[in-house]
């Protein structure tokens, strides 16, 4: 809380304005409400929603830095992502998932995933935006809380080739939107997923295999993907054109150092689609690469009480469900993450609870809120425990 | 502020941040360590956490010597390899043979995979005929190849025998905690009717009320099921394959010794709960005879604190499980 007050009281002495003073209060509250209160009144993980918060915060913190409209945006997704967690914390502990309400999600996702292809507005390159409204609305970020709910279910049932058949029809359906990045998500995690649940090797690596095919298959069928690698392999090559996000954000990192340029300076605006894509660019540039670090080891933190969580559930379904939120969290910043910092080819994916986008702030506060309901089951399960033990004194 | 003030106090807060940013890191993991040590200080505490109860095993192989103790936990996979929940390696056990899950006020319920047959209290199973078959409660047989497998119930868990709305009232105890005093246990012998297997040291804390007596035992048998249309399942002869290999259940490995002639069943008490209906409409295996029906206090001294309200919760939730395996 600190840490944000400071900074927001930074910025706002520098524009004078009195929507920083307001953020410098408003945030600070809002973490401590978030993070001391919420647990109050709904059954939630502490050290989880105390993470959330700390990525939230800092998504607004470095909007604001960059563009205080876009901040204000944030903290209304942040507001709508706070419900939709506490929907699916009560998702979890009260509605039983049971064959009809779930295999309804099914077909709903489908029908979501394709409305873009019907409906839809072309967003750079990829056709993956419908408009409600003023509001646009990306589906592929709706359908990851359904599809981590009917992975969960699918494979708690041994249903193996219903989960196949639903996970190439995602995959085709977002190939069609061109949105690659949503789809290498999609793959790894019901990879990881399926070896989890099955710990069959040859199955797995015989899916990775697939994984690997299709990707040669796509390098050589779509020119896209060959200017996205090459793109990847030499931004230099042709810096003004392919290769000019990948280098900007790479100079921005550099310029940053170990302490970065300072909160409030630098030419974070040079770098394209730097509110969402490259958000991880500006905090390195403007904080450093320790704070970088930092934010790092906090998603790490994030996952690994995750994976305990999975870990920990009674259930296999309510194991796989967490294991599935905590996949697509981790995955989606791996692969934003890697290609900021030119590990793997770049792919328009958004960092999760940073990022500037409504839909992304919502489907990963729903994804946590899973995650969250599993471990309040998991809490009430040790207090069963804990009384039939104290039977035995 | 003027931009070189700003600059100046940006400049100075960057090292600021950074170390901010360190100690939050580093709160956060102390955080994750500090509650895996504590959730495994409570696992070792409580070695049962996660399990509803333990298979028994009667009649195994020599990777599995009669006797041994397997954990069961609340849902999984019984099979010869080792990435199975319940691993039994014996001659006629696949790899990986059937699954099952616990349903609160129901039982074990067993779903043999395709191709996989097994009995529970000598009735067959199998991948067809799972969902119409008797979930497994405490005291169950489970044939599975050439092993032979009885199952104990965690006391306090909803199965078929039903729950005590007051544990205090028949003296009901929970869990294993350790260690604990060795308790008495069963009456040893086969002229007591009533069979149990007998606890070891590890398990002196673990009570059960007494199971059904094995097959084989003239005169006792495991009650009919009416709304089956069964008849007992066992006559006074042997219920089991002539060819088929079972120890007499007064060689019972687990009957030890030590145990003091004549104590009661910590669980004796427990009975007299048993007279209620039961949801399968079958007479409850436990059923009291006239000896033992008056309850009796519990002999761990103060009466253990009543259910907490959270309790119902849970047994909701399982409700609603046990309804999943129907569909």
């Amino acid at each position: 809380m600190f840490f944000f007050f400071l900074a927001f009281l930074l910025l706002a002495a520098r524009d004078g304005s009195t929507t920083g003073y307001i953020l410098c209060a408003a945030v600070p509250v809002m973490i401590f409400l978030g993070t001391h209160l919420l647990p109050r009144l709904f059954p939630a993980d502490d050290l989880l929603l105390s993470l959330v918060n700390f990525l939230c915060a800092l998504g607004i913190l470095v909007l604001y830095s960059t563009n205080p409209e876009a901040a204000w945006h944030q903290v209304v997704a942040y507001g709508a992502g706070l419900i939709a967690m506490i929907l699916c914390i009560l998702l979890v502990r009260s509605l039983s998932f049971r064959r009809g309400p779930v295999l309804l999600l099914l077909p709903l996702s489908l029908i979501l995933l394709a409305l873009p292809l019907v409906a839809g507005r072309e967003v750079n390159g990829a056709r993956s935006w419908i408009a409600l409204g003023p509001v646009t609305v990306q589906p592929s970020e709706i359908v990851k809380v359904f599809s981590a709910v009917l992975f969960a279910y699918l494979l708690a049932r041994r249903r193996y080739l219903a989960g196949l058949f639903y996970l190439l029809a995602c995959l085709a359906l977002l190939m069609l939107q061109r949105d690659l990045g949503t789809a290498l998500i999609y793959y790894g995690t019901a990879l990881f997923l399926c070896w989890i649940s099955t710990g069959n090797w040859p199955v797995t690596l015989l899916g990775l295999a697939g994984g690997c095919g299709t990707a040669v298959l796509g390098y050589q069928m779509f020119a896209h993907v060959r200017r996205r690698v090459e793109a990847w392999q030499n931004p230099w090559q042709d810096y003004r054109n392919a290769g000019y996000q990948v280098a900007q954000g790479l100079m921005a990192i550099g310029s940053g150092g170990l302490f970065g340029t300072g909160l409030g300076m630098g030419a974070p605006t040079a770098i394209p689609v730097y509110t969402s894509d490259y958000i991880f660019a500006v905090i390195c540039e403007q904080f450093g690469l320790i704070f970088g670090l930092c934010v790092l080891g906090v998603y790490a933190a994030l996952i690994w009480r995750g994976a305990s969580v999975a870990a920990r559930a009674r259930r296999g379904f309510h194991s796989l469900l967490a294991m599935c939120s905590v996949l697509f969290l981790g995955l989606q910043t791996f692969i934003i993450v890697g290609g900021v910092l030119k590990l793997i080819p770049l792919t328009g994916v958004t960092m999760p609870f940073v990022s500037y986008g409504g839909t992304s702030m919502v489907s990963s506060m729903s994804l946590a809120g899973l995650i969250q309901g599993v471990a309040s089951l998991n809490e009430d399960d040790l207090e069963d425990e804990a009384h039939l033990t104290r039977l035995g004194r | 502020m003027s931009a070189e003030l700003f600059e100046v106090l940006s400049l100075a807060a960057r090292y600021l941040f950074a170390l901010l940013g360190v100690l939050i890191v580093l709160r956060a993991f102390l955080w994750l360590l500090s509650d895996g040590a504590t959730a495994r200080s409570g696992r070792r505490r409580s070695r049962d956490s996660g399990c509803i109860g333990e298979m028994v095993v009667l009649s195994g192989s020599p990777a599995l010597p009669e006797g041994t103790i397997i954990p069961v936990p609340w849902e999984g996979s019984l099979g010869s390899v080792r990435s199975c929940d319940v691993v039994v390696p014996c001659q006629g056990v696949r790899r990986r043979h059937l699954w099952f899950s616990w349903e609160d006020g129901s039982g074990l319920k067993i779903q043999p995979l395709s191709g996989c047959e097994v009995s529970v209290d000598q009735l067959p199973v199998d991948c067809r005929s799972w969902r119409k078959s008797s979930p497994m409660v405490h005291g169950s047989f489970l044939q599975i190849g050439s092993a032979l497998l009885r199952l104990r119930v965690f006391a306090g868990l909803d199965s078929a025998a039903g729950f005590p709305e007051d544990a205090a009232a028949f003296g009901a105890v929970g869990m294993q905690q350790s260690p604990l005093p060795p308790s008495p246990g069963v009456p040893a012998g086969p002229d007591s009717g009533l069979s149990d297997p007998v606890y070891t040291d590890q398990h002196a804390g673990m009570f059960f009320p007494p199971a059904p007596p094995y097959p084989g035992d003239p005169g006792q048998g495991l009650p009919s099921d009416p709304a089956a249309g069964l008849s007992p399942v066992f006559p006074s002869g042997s219920p089991v394959s002539p060819g088929q290999q079972f120890p007499p259940y007064g060689a019972d490995p687990f009957l030890s010794e030590q145990q003091p002639a004549g104590a009661d069943p910590v669980f004796s008490d427990r009975q007299s709960c048993d007279e209620e209906p039961l949801l399968t409409g079958r007479r409850h295996p436990y059923a009291p005879d006239s000896a033992s029906s008056a309850p009796r206090p519990s002999s761990r001294g103060a009466d253990p604190a009543p259910r907490p309200a959270r309790r119902r919760r849970s047994q909701q939730r399982n409700d609603r499980w046990e309804e999943d395996w129907s569909e």
